[in-house]
């Protein structure tokens, strides 16, 4: 087994009136690729946050060991999160402000989402639902730090377009680093992962191989598979 | 049971005060985004002040029929009032009506676009890549707000005194010239003006952004936060204007 | 020449506009007046007039009391202590309260009905109700209408009461006049009926803020982003209503 990157001991989270998280606690290696499962409101966003370290556990501990270098973290966020006042290839160069060659770095991967100078050259607000969701994936990419968060990666893209971000997204994995994908449907990430947490209402109900965790009925029922 | 009320929130809660220490800091040291800076002015510099004008001509016009009414019952003639009335636009009509305006007009478009921003995660992205929230976000939008709000103010004086004077020439027998009248306004009076104006300028961007960011987060948050950004900006801009003239008064 | 031309031409097409969506509003709210959801009204009026008392109650005090300390400077340089009750009560009376509890109220109430109206209809609700045959101008737009003119009304009622205790309390505490000479001024010089212009004012500008708030509201680009711009419009037609009104009744009464 290898060392383990992340701990998770006792995480609690509480937002406004409700509690997002109860009672997490998991060890995650380097090198994995892990996968959040849980129907919408179950507290995968809260999660990923907490990772990000945009949130803070109300009650527990999040342990890194090593802790990620600044700029060593990236994430797609549900909801986009492209400046409006920036183009899309503005956008994608934002986390590479001071690298060299910035611009041209941000162009490629824009590309490696299916992304040309035209749509580069757009204000997000001008852009469709898939083709936000693919620049907010190449602003990632573009960074390339080896902790990855992705936050519903493929929610509203058709069935063409999200097999190819999901390949996408197989080869963007650093081996030396962390992989975390969220999402409400989990039957195209559960090959893809090495482990699995499903959580129902902010309750972690599964930890494990990503394997044995999707064939387990409690999961199955959860996701309306049986 | 844990209940939710028993836990901290995970979300970070931001404070109006150490949000304007940090704006405040990164305006003297001159950390100011350039681009955004162009773009709040033109946002709500050009938008704002022909408004403040607009609302102030109208006050002028409202209280030069006060002050018509209170000369014909005292028998007294108008131009008499017109001194006073231009010295109480300069350190009260003036600069309150403008700040109102400015918590309605500039509080409302930063509290909707930071609570914007904040609700499409825009806000999250911003700290995930470790951007000066300061600079880029609170100092250009705060900086616009204070450059609004100074202009308003000699621009509104002229548009109280004149929209007045006018009125008081062409309806009621006084003179424009008194309702321009310098003669009573006084060192104490510009005082007021400016520490009114400053104070409006800083407070109203402040209670807008630190709304936008705390509501914006929430389901209905953009117009949550717009209606409190409003609310919280008039309110500072009345205290201010209340501890700033109780403050003056000891001053001779 | 023809940039000028287009330009105004625009403009007056705008007002026109204006001017038209504000009539057909004010049409369908007179029809829609006799039938409506009394329900949807008290809910209103409990929303819009309950929540915005605390922030009428603290304007109204901050109110009296600038009112005060600026009749102060003048009674100092002049000495006459036994008008500081008189110009107080007429300057909030007349003018003030009512000016400024709108002005307030339409951050609150006027911004919050415009853009819940507005996220309503970017969330689908409104079309949707209509397509059950809910009649909304009965069910919605009337309610809040009349709601929105009511709470403004009793509001400026209150706040005359607080803002002239405001102003007891500063005149007494700040400029030391006796509490007596205070109150004898006030009872000397004004009577119920210098209420009155001010409570027309107030029913004016509830009217105006109930009707730029939903016109407002209806206007928006029914999208997410469309009810932080509802909010916008409504306060700025709703500042230009009332202060325009304003000038045209302080003419009348």
């Amino acid at each position: 087994m290898a060392t383990t990157l992340l701990e998770l001991a006792g995480v609690w989270a509480a937002r406004g009136r409700t509690v997002a998280l109860r009672d997490v606690s998991l060890s995650v290696p380097r090198g994995a690729r892990l996968g959040v499962f849980g129907p919408g409101g179950s507290g995968k966003t809260t999660l990923l946050k907490l990772l990000a370290g945009l949130y803070h556990p109300s009650r527990g501990e999040l342990r890194w060991s090593p802790p990620p270098p600044p700029g060593g973290l990236g994430m797609v966020f549900q909801r986009d999160a492209l400046l409006d006042s920036l183009s899309a290839l503005e956008n994608v160069a934002l986390p590479l402000a001071g690298r060299p060659r910035a611009e041209i770095v941000a162009r490629e991967a824009l590309a490696r989402v299916g992304l040309g100078e035209d749509a580069g050259a757009k204000r997000p607000i001008e852009l469709s639902g898939g083709m936000r969701k693919r620049t907010g994936l190449a602003r990632v990419l573009a960074a390339n730090p080896p902790v990855k968060l992705f936050d519903e990666p493929t929610a509203g893209l058709d069935p063409a377009t999200e097999r190819e971000i999901l390949d996408v997204l197989d080869r963007a994995h650093d081996a030396s680093g962390l992989t975390v994908t969220a999402s409400a449907n989990p039957e195209p990430f559960f090959p893809r992962c090495d482990l699995a947490l499903v959580l129902s209402a902010g309750e972690p109900i599964a930890f494990g191989e990503a394997a044995e965790v999707a064939r387990r009925g409690d999961v199955r029922r959860l996701f309306g598979a049986e | 049971m844990t209940r939710a009320l028993d836990l901290p929130d995970a979300a970070p809660r931001p404070r109006a005060l150490a949000l304007a220490a940090a704006a405040a800091g990164a305006l003297l040291a001159g950390r100011v985004d350039r681009a955004e800076l162009v773009t709040q002015v033109r946002e709500l510099c050009l938008r704002t002040i022909p408004v403040v004008l607009l609302a102030l001509a109208f006050i002028g016009v409202v209280f030069e029929e006060h002050a018509a009414h209170e000369a014909r019952r005292a028998l007294v003639s108008l131009d008499q009032a017109g001194p006073m009335f231009f010295e109480l636009s300069v350190r009260e009509i003036a600069p309150a009506i403008a700040g109102i305006v400015l918590a309605a007009r500039v509080g409302s478009g930063i509290a909707a676009e930071v609570g914007w921003m904040a609700q499409s995660e825009q806000v999250d992205a911003l700290r995930l890549f470790g951007r000066d929230l300061a600079a880029e976000l609170y100092a250009p939008r705060i900086a616009a707000g204070m450059l609004a709000s100074m202009l308003a103010a000699p621009l509104g004086i002229a548009a109280v005194g004149l929209a007045g004077g006018f009125w008081a020439q062409a309806f009621s027998g006084g003179h424009l010239a008194a309702f321009v009248s310098l003669r009573l306004v006084t060192a104490h009076d510009w005082a007021l003006l400016v520490a009114k104006s400053a104070a409006s300028g800083f407070a109203v961007p402040v209670a807008a952004l630190h709304c936008g960011l705390a509501l914006g987060g929430t389901p209905d948050g953009v117009a949550r936060s717009t209606a409190a950004g409003v609310v919280r900006g008039t309110l500072w801009v009345l205290a201010a204007d209340v501890a700033i003239g109780a403050t003056l008064w000891w001053i001779p | 020449m023809r940039a000028f031309l287009s330009a105004s031409g625009r403009l007056v097409l705008r007002v026109l506009r204006g001017v038209g969506a504000y009539a057909l509003l004010a049409g369908r709210l007179l029809i829609a007046t006799p039938r409506m959801d009394g329900r949807e009204w008290l809910r209103t009026v409990s929303i819009a007039g309950v929540d915005a008392l605390p922030l009428c109650l603290v304007t109204a005090a901050l109110t009296g009391a600038l009112v005060v300390i600026q009749t102060g400077f003048y009674v100092e340089s002049y000495g006459v202590t036994s008008l500081v009750g008189w110009g107080a009560g007429y300057a909030l009376f007349h003018e003030f309260a009512p000016l400024i509890a709108s002005l307030a109220l339409s951050g609150r109430v006027g911004a919050g009905q415009a853009s819940d109206i507005a996220g309503l209809r970017a969330g689908e609700q409104l079309p949707a109700l209509e397509a059950l045959g809910v009649d909304i101008d009965r069910a919605l737009l009337a309610p809040r209408f009349w709601a929105i003119a009511a709470s403004v009304v009793v509001l400026a009622v209150i706040a005359d009461v607080v803002a002239l205790s405001a102003s007891l309390l500063v005149a007494v505490g700040l400029l030391g006049v006796p509490p007596g000479a205070f109150l004898a001024s006030v009872h000397a010089s004004l009577r119920v009926a210098d209420a009155v212009p001010g409570i027309v004012k107030a029913a004016a500008f509830g009217l105006a803020l109930g009707a730029c708030s939903l016109r407002a509201g209806l206007a928006a680009p029914a999208e997410a982003r469309g009810v932080g711009a509802a909010a916008r419009r409504s306060l700025v037609a709703t500042l230009t209503a009332i202060l325009a009104l304003d000038m045209a009744l302080t003419g009348l009464l």
